[in-house]
Order: C-alpha cells, then structure tokens, then sequence
C-alpha cells in the first residue's frame, strides 16, 4: 500500500479515536502532509531535475504541483496556529483538552 | 534552569542570528534564480526571531514593529494590483495570465513581489507564535464590557467605513475578474512557460509560478495569514 494512504489512515483513525484536541490537530496536520506528499508526487519525474530553466539537465520535474503547495502550507500553518489558540482559550476556561470530559463541563 | 542564564544558548544564538539574517536575505533575493524565495526567507526570519524571543524569554522588539512590517507587505502587495490595473488595465499588470500582452515592469515587479511575501510572512510569523510565547501577559478584555464602554459614534462611524471601503474593494475586484479582456488561461504549455520566464528574467519556474499567473492567490493567501494573526490576538486578549 502506498506511504499516503496509510498516512491517511492513521489520521483518520487518529481523529476518531483518540480524545486529546491537541492530537486531533495534529492528524489534521497529517492529512495535510498527506495532501501535500500526494500533490509533490503527481508533479515527480524520475531522475528530473529542480525546476529552474539554466541547469543543463533536460528533464525536469513539474513546477505547478509544487507553486501550489506553497500556498497549501501557509493555510496550513495558519490553521494549526489558530486551532492550537482556540485550544489553549479552551483550557484557559474548562481546564481540560479531553473530548469526553468537555461533555460534562 | 533559566533558557536565559545558559551561556550555551546565548552564546550559539548571538553567534548563529547574524548569519540567519543574512541567509534570509540572500534567499529572498535569489529566488528567482535558485531555490528560495520570499516566503522560505519569511519563515527562516521569523524562526530566528522567535527562537530568540523563546530564549530571552521576553519581546526584543514590541508588536507594533512585526505588525508594521506584516502591513507593509500588504500595502505593497495591494499597491502592484492596482498600479498594474492603472498602468496595465489588468492588476498586476497582467501576471495573471501568460500572454505577455500589458505586463508593465517585467523585471522589478518578480523582486517587488517577493520582497512583499517575505515582509508580509517574516512579520506574521513572529505575530503568530509570540501569542503562544506571552499568552500570560496579553491584556485581559471583556469584549461585552469593552463594546458598551467604547461604543461612541465615531467608533460606529470607522467600523462602517472599513466595511463599505472593504465591499467597494471586493467589487472592483470582482469588476476586474469578469470584465478583463481576453481569455484567462487556465493550462499553460511549455512554450508560454518558456516565454514568460524569459520575458521577466526568472530562472526559477516555481517562482514563476508562484508570483506569476498564481499572484492573486498569493494575495488571497498573505490576507488569510493577516486575519490569522488578528484572530489570534482577538483570542488571546479576551476572557
């Protein structure tokens, strides 16, 4: 099985079993490895080249998928950033991060 | 034991954040040749800055300075979109398709833009983890007692212009997105690759890419970080 599905899995599996909101953030952040590492592959040629127009190498590898990752981690980081502040606010208030105890608060 | 009274880490760090601040700038400058760009040397700066802020254990500089810089990449991200609509017809000047038709200063506007992400990365960075740094000492506000105490006219007056100077902004935008001559392209071959890069000087084609046909994104994107930062100020003021 390839290396990005069974990224997926365990963050799947992560974000409906395990209880800490920290950890859930961080299979979030997983699956959005997984997106980038699957993005990165369709633009991967083999033996190729970094993209930049005065190597000698003819081949080389496509420059699109990886323009656009760019863009993917920011929004990345931009959303772990605020899911790990609204996280820390909701300890501040209920002095827990556990799913199940949030229940009863 | 105190981050701060290790003469391990002041040592390594006082040696190693001159060199990281130099290497940011070159990387800032070279990407359009070499792999790099504004926004890897956004994210090497803002480390360094918070790895010594994490060290120190308090501001080196105050907020004011990061927002300061974090804005003026906006505004000059901002400033490109709509010197290119009035010099151009398009904003940007035409980047964002790859005809080569109404691109106005080909060979400044890649270095502009990258010099804009690079301010507007390095200055949200710090912004972003100096809340998780010094969530403690933010002031604490009640934003229900804060409206009431606050709640003037002239508060009323600014809140409305921002929204209606915001909307008018989003319809020029829109304006210019259905109105814009020609045929926007979505899938490009090799060749208009090849002519693009060669027009404007860029080596490197993820940079191309990146500040060319894809800026509107990039521009998306450097504001989705700025609402970023003031989300997370909003949340660790109140309580």
């Amino acid at each position: 099985m390839n290396l990005d599905l069974w990224l997926l899995f365990v963050a799947v599996w992560g974000l409906i079993v395990v209880d800490n909101l920290i950890k859930k953030v961080m299979c979030l952040s997983i699956v959005e490895s997984m997106l980038i590492l699957e993005f990165l592959k369709i633009g991967f040629v083999a033996s190729g080249a970094a993209p930049i127009l005065n190597v000698s190498q003819r081949v080389v590898v496509d420059p699109v998928p990886q323009a656009l990752m760019l863009t993917a981690i920011v929004i990345g980081m931009c959303f772990n950033a605020l899911a790990c502040a609204v996280i820390v606010r909701l300890y501040r208030q209920t002095g827990t991060v556990l799913v199940s105890e949030l229940g009863n608060v | 034991m105190n981050l701060r009274e290790s003469p391990i880490f002041t040592t390594t760090l006082g040696k190693i954040f001159p060199f990281a601040v130099v290497f940011s700038l070159y990387v800032a400058s070279y990407g359009a040749s070499f792999p790099g760009g504004g926004f890897q040397a956004g994210v090497m700066l803002g480390s360094i800055m918070v790895v010594v802020e994490l060290v120190m254990e308090r501001r080196m500089y105050s907020d004011m300075v990061f927002q300061k810089i974090e804005l003026s990449g906006i505004v000059v991200l901002f400033a490109l979109a709509i010197a290119g609509f009035v010099f151009a017809g398009r904003p940007f000047g035409g980047l964002y398709q790859l005809r080569l038709e109404g691109l106005i200063w080909s060979n400044a506007v890649f270095p502009i833009l990258s010099l804009a992400i690079f301010l507007e990365v390095s200055g949200s960075m710090v912004l972003i983890f100096r809340n998780f740094l010094f969530w403690d000492q933010a002031p604490k506000l009640n934003p229900i007692v804060l409206a009431k105490n606050n709640l003037s006219w002239r508060r009323i007056e600014r809140c409305v212009t921002g929204i209606v100077l915001g909307l008018l902004l989003l319809a020029i935008m829109l304006i210019v997105y259905f109105l814009s001559p020609g045929q926007v392209s979505v899938r490009a071959d090799k060749q208009a690759w090849l002519d693009l890069a060669q027009h404007v000087g860029i080596n490197n084609v993820v940079t191309l890419v990146y500040l060319g046909p894809r800026v509107f994104d990039t521009m998306m994107e450097a504001m989705v970080v700025v609402l970023t930062v003031v989300g997370m100020k909003h949340l660790g003021k109140c309580t």
